[in-house]
């Protein structure tokens, strides 16, 4: 009989942050479970995390992890290719779906909570006894290819993504490649591959099972055990590659210029590393974001706009990723106005970071007031629905190894100063720690697309892709 | 793993515990009327505004005025500036959305509930007393057709608009897509943007309201956005729908694409149609999830693509149905041939028994699953608002899926489905695809390049 640890009495209901009770217990297996009860509607999210991504992937076989995440809908034991979404489906269940990431692969539906014990099954069943066959293979990775050219090689700009972090990461490193993975790799992909990484990986203690709705708590560790717990542990799960940094800056400003006519103006995208999303700094380096970036209120806004005229309006001109280990990547971007040219539009663009790295523009209250209300309303946006709320879990037990952490993001908020993001901005937004993606049209002048030869050069030999890839679409 | 030990049997499951829709208060004002549900406990809010000002109304030449309408009023009011009102609205966590759709505009903001009176006030304020300044239209006009020639060079965008060439006649509103095109947005000026604000969105309307409204004054929020009456609305002009005959194979270029997006499109009834449920579950079967025929077959039997999907889109006066997958250049004729497939393939044998049990089941229990959020609510209470549903429509659902009989949805692919008076539009690289198209033997294969960025 697995133990539950369950909060005490009312503990957690005032919490701001995540106001339900969260319970946890362990397998013998080493399956992590978390539950967390809310009656309010008949329905329970059920989501899985495993802790591997695309930073686990060896040279040369750049978006296995996403394809093996496609193959875990191809059928097990006990459920046939494409039941997984038909029995969830035809119970009632929507919301099924998977992501790879560079750090982890989660999978998740949300049901009536009477259904909860098929899906329970449904995982237990793809965890313990994947049916890997060549035929399901080739089918997937033609989907998977597909995908690619889908969001990367068909639209315009789609490859920005994959340039931008060969050069922000070394060789080597985890977050070098992207997590589609290129069509040559994919295309080698063998059998073996993917039974030796459901060998290492998909493991019992390699997981963490979470269940927020109209559910009891000692009633899902039940089902858990009865569902899971005859899963064997595979033994211990292999460290994963080093994402530690000599140094958190790339140490220069990296141009790439990609001269292309097929897109419909030039734009520039800007990439640099920042403290990782564990890194007690994480929740300045998103503030900042939002002060920069986000809205019509935000500071590239209020000068690129209103005041200059220079680029296109975008909702956001910065925003930023939350890798784990050793880094994470803020984002930046514009297309200029018609008529005007890019490098006057980057030199304001870098003067408005620049004032506010050097602190002779430093962060108003009312920008940090700003920037702090829509980043709590995103969350509240985020535990406001079972899916989100459990993924949230799941995270957090995941990256952190303590789903209460979950109870702190908006004392954390709360706690960023303008110091505090003036701070990061000094760390991250300088000029030696910059990667700048430059699309240039036949419309722009012959002495850019003299530079961009050496620099296109440095992007052929590049691998591949890119984060938090929706990797199944259920519905229209 | 060899050695695991897992349970063989499928559970069961049991009844699901019944959902209700939130109970719907509507409160007539001399403005208008307040459409508004209790979550209780969400700590989010939305409140929107429901306006009779949807692309139909846009005058012939003006298409895509009431989108730049709606950009412009956040960029400034008679009491801000654009730069104050966005600080104002966004110090309050509040965000912004805007829609428009063939028949209405809405416009709304979601804030934390206890900020949502404030965000209310603003959004009247924006929507009643905008500016309106030569100097921002420029701007958002400018803006708005550099996305424009943006789109156009995104997959699909091109296809869309022969589409809606192939089903409508030139004169009708339909014919063109709800942003407009770069030549009529470029020739927009400020008075036709003043022009179309005072007569549809300065006054008048329906306030929707989602959240936790415990502690919230419904009634005061409604008196601050409604104020006056709107004038009375009058019946838009009819649709003009292209009599389709045969079907029709259009091919519109996009040289070097490594994709081409196939669209299968004809005309439909309007969202009041008796046999409305009967579609959404003919639909659903066909291509509205993922283990629906067109995915199934053209993704997971074939590998031709990411996904592909089919559905009918509803509006007051007519509808249109749609299926669409991009998939691998070399493939496109078979793709086209094997969606036409699925569409006779269920037009002339219906439905299975299997089929129609998951599909009761999906569209019933995924009801809850979808309502979880302000703006999801907000949004079921635009439907019941637009289409003069019942007040208790979404909670109706379960009945009229229980009670739906195979019959009825064989009777709806009958009678709804038309492959053979279908347009085909295909938008990939025209060299490559056009041999294979012709060869394919679907229905007479043109090149439409009439559009233009």
């Amino acid at each position: 009989m697995t133990e539950v640890k369950s909060e005490p009495g009312t503990s957690g209901a005032e919490n701001a942050s995540f106001p339900w009770k969260i319970h946890e217990a362990v397998l013998d297996n080493g399956l992590r479970v978390v539950v967390s009860p809310d009656p309010t509607t008949p329905i329970a999210a059920v989501n899985l995390w495993y802790d591997v991504g695309s930073r686990h992937e060896p040279a040369g076989k750049h978006g296995f992890a996403h394809l093996f995440e496609h193959l875990m809908f191809e059928g097990s034991a006990h459920v046939d290719k494409g039941e997984h979404f038909e029995w969830v489906t035809a119970a009632g269940g929507a919301a099924i779906n998977a992501t790879t990431s560079p750090d982890r692969t989660n999978y998740f539906q949300v049901m009536p909570s009477a259904q909860l014990e098929l899906a329970l099954w449904l995982e237990a069943d793809r965890m313990g006894s994947l049916a890997l066959t060549q035929e399901t293979l080739d089918n997937q990775r033609e989907v998977v290819k597909n995908e690619r050219r889908q969001r990367y090689d068909n639209p315009p700009y789609g490859r920005w993504v994959e340039y931008a972090l060969a050069l922000a990461f070394p060789e080597g490193h985890p977050y070098h490649h992207t997590t589609i993975g290129s069509m040559e790799e994919l295309q080698e992909a063998a059998l073996e591959d993917f039974q030796d990484f459901n060998a290492v990986y998909y493991s019992p203690n390699n997981a963490v099972l979470t269940v927020a709705g109209d559910v009891d708590p000692e009633a899902v560790v039940k089902l858990a055990e009865k569902y899971f717990g005859g899963i064997q542990r595979h033994g211990d799960i292999p460290p994963a590659p080093d994402g530690t940094l000599p140094s958190l800056r790339i140490g220069q400003t990296k141009r790439h210029i990609e001269p292309d006519d097929s897109v419909p103006r030039p734009m520039t995208f800007f990439m640099f590393r920042s403290p990782d999303s564990r890194d007690e700094d994480f929740t300045a380096v998103e503030v900042l974001a939002a002060v920069l970036g986000r809205g019509r209120g935000a500071r590239l806004y209020r000068k690129l706009i209103t005041e200059k005229n220079l680029a296109q309006r975008e909702e956001a001109y910065t925003s930023v990723w939350n890798l784990a280990y050793g880094a994470s990547v803020f984002f930046g971007m514009f297309s200029p106005r018609d008529g005007i040219e890019a490098a006057e539009v980057e030199r304001e663009f870098t003067a408005v970071l620049d004032g506010l790295a050097d602190g002779s523009a430093p962060v108003s209250a009312a920008e940090l007031g700003r920037a702090k209300a829509l980043l709590t309303s995103d969350w509240l946006r985020a535990v406001g629905e079972l899916g989100g709320r459990a993924d949230l879990l799941g995270q957090y037990a995941t990256l952190d190894g303590d789903p209460k952490l979950v109870r702190e993001y908006l004392g954390r908020l709360e706690a960023v100063t303008a110091e505090d993001v003036q701070r990061v901005a000094a760390l991250i937004l300088a000029d030696d720690n910059r990667v700048i993606i430059e699309y240039t049209t036949n419309a722009t002048s012959d002495a850019d697309a003299d530079a961009a030869d050496d620099s296109a050069e440095t992007a052929e030999t590049a691998e591949t892709a890119e984060t938090a890839e929706t990797a199944e679409e259920t519905q229209a | 793993m060899s050695g695991n030990t897992l349970v063989a049997d499928r559970p069961a499951g049991g009844a699901p515990r019944p959902y209700e829709f939130p109970a719907v208060d509507r409160a007539k004002l001399p403005g208008g009327e307040v459409v508004s549900a209790h979550l209780p406990g969400q700590r989010m809010a939305y409140a929107g505004v429901l306006l009779e000002a949807g692309v139909v109304r846009e005058p012939a030449g003006k298409e895509g005025v009431g989108k730049i309408t709606m950009d412009l009023l956040r960029e400034g009011t008679e009491l801000k500036s654009g730069d104050e009102f966005a600080m104002a609205l966004e110090s309050l966590g509040a965000s912004w959305s805007g829609s428009v759709d063939a028949d209405v505009l809405r416009v709304g903001v979601q804030a934390p509930v206890d900020r949502i009176a404030a965000a209310v006030a603003l959004l009247a304020e924006a929507l009643r007393r905008p500016r309106l300044a030569e100097n921002d239209f420029d701007r958002v006009r400018g803006d708005r057709v550099a996305k424009l020639t943006t789109a156009w060079a995104m997959p699909g965008t091109r296809a869309n608009e022969a589409l809606s060439r192939g089903l409508y006649l030139p004169r009708s509103r339909y014919s063109k897509q709800d942003t407009g095109t770069v030549a009529s947005v470029s020739a927009l000026t400020l008075q036709d943007v003043r022009d179309f604000h005072a007569a549809r969105l300065a006054f008048g309307g329906t306030l929707l309201l989602t959240g936790d409204l415990s502690g919230v004054d419904v009634t005061g929020l409604g008196e601050v956005l409604l104020g006056q009456a709107g004038p009375e609305i009058t019946a838009p002009d009819p649709t003009g729908a292209r009599d389709l005959v045969d079907r029709e194979i259009v091919v519109v270029d996009r040289p070097g694409a490594v994709q081409s997006v196939v669209a299968i499109a004809h005309h439909a009834p309007g969202r009041d149609t008796p046999d409305y449920t009967a579609i959404e579950a003919m639909a659903t079967i066909l291509g509205g999830t993922f283990n629906s025929r067109l995915n199934h077959q053209l993704r997971e039997v074939k590998g031709y693509t990411y996904g592909a999907r089919g559905g009918f889109d509803l509006n007051r006066d007519g509808g249109v149905f749609s299926a669409t997958a991009s998939v691998h250049t070399e493939v496109t004729a078979a793709a086209a041939v094997d969606a036409l497939a699925e569409i006779d393939r269920i037009k002339a044998g219906g439905v299975t028994d299997d089929e129609l049990a998951s599909t009761k089941a999906y569209r019933t229990g995924s009801l809850p699953i979808a309502l979880q959020t302000p703006g999801s609510v907000g949004g079921a209470l635009a439907q019941i608002v637009e289409f003069g549903l019942p007040e208790d429509y979404f909670t109706r659902k379960y009945t009229e899926y229980t009670r739906l009989t195979k019959d009825e949805v064989n009777t709806a692919a009958a009678k709804r489905l038309f492959p053979e008076q279908a347009v085909v539009v295909i938008e990939g690289d025209a060299e490559k695809i056009l041999p294979g198209l012709t060869e394919a033997g679907i229905g007479t294969v043109r090149v439409d390049d009439e559009g233009q960025a």
